[in-house]
């Protein structure tokens, strides 16, 4: 029933079926699974914000058609590396070690 | 950073967004806000319509989200059904300006996914207030 709620995209009925299971039945993997997925969001804590994210933005806006097909790697509004490859990107970001972590995006 | 009419607050975090992506032609402008799936920072789409967020196949191969456990899942869209799982992950919507607000949220996630990452409204947006202003391109959001 509440597999087939979630297939449904019925996600609030689902909660509230969820909701009513009793402690006892909810320690089967296959239930426990479905019940991790359907507990609502949680905000967790609030953190600083990251300096150089909006010229990221305006880097792409005026060089996002240069590198279409690749993925980036921006921070404080510059390019650090691009690549076909997400992996072979990360892999040069951990050569190069900047030191803020960059937006990666795929263009 | 935004308030109500009385004074309590609205949104605590800002960012600007880009309102153009190449992999998702569309005549109409979107909304590509700053996250980090994971800590990995990224760009998604704001899509109040969507059921799931949804992450981009490789970056999901790459944060090992196929390996996490959650159940099989299948999502309708605009190209056809789509096969997946729902797992749990760390999304941070990332503030130019305030806070930024990290979010245990379910995201879906598929190696059959061809298109980008999408912020969907359930098991995310659902605890979030948002608003966008697209003179000036800002995100302004903050936790419920």
């Amino acid at each position: 029933m509440l597999r087939q709620l979630l297939a449904d995209h019925r996600i609030l009925a689902a909660r509230k079926l969820a909701d009513a299971v009793p402690p006892d039945l909810a320690s089967g993997e296959s239930l426990r699974r479905l019940l991790v997925v359907l507990a609502p969001p949680v905000v967790r804590r609030r953190t600083a914000a990251r300096a150089g994210g909006a010229d990221n933005i305006e880097w792409l806006r005026r060089h996002a058609g240069a590198h279409s097909g690749k993925w980036v790697a921006l921070a404080h509004g510059e390019l650090l590396a691009a690549d076909e490859s997400l992996e072979a990107l990360r892999r040069r970001l951990r050569e190069i070690a900047p030191d803020a972590k960059p937006l990666l995006h795929r263009l | 950073m935004l308030h109500w009419p009385d004074r309590s607050v609205f949104a605590t975090g800002g960012s600007r967004y880009f309102d153009r992506d190449p992999e998702i032609p569309a005549e109409t402008a979107s909304v590509h806000v700053q996250v980090e799936f994971d800590g990995v920072p990224a760009l998604a789409m704001l899509d109040t319509g969507a059921a799931w967020s949804v992450l981009k196949a490789e970056l999901a191969a790459n944060l090992d989200l196929f390996d996490r456990d959650g159940p099989a899942q299948t999502i309708s869209t605009r190209i056809g059904m789509i096969q997946g799982k729902l797992v749990r992950a760390t999304t941070t919507l990332v503030a130019d300006d305030g806070d930024s607000v990290d979010v245990d949220s379910t995201v879906f996630v598929s190696p059959d996914w061809p298109a980008g990452n999408f912020i969907g409204y359930a098991g995310l947006l659902e605890r979030i207030r948002f608003a966008v202003d697209p003179g000036t391109n800002a995100f302004l959001f903050g936790a419920l």
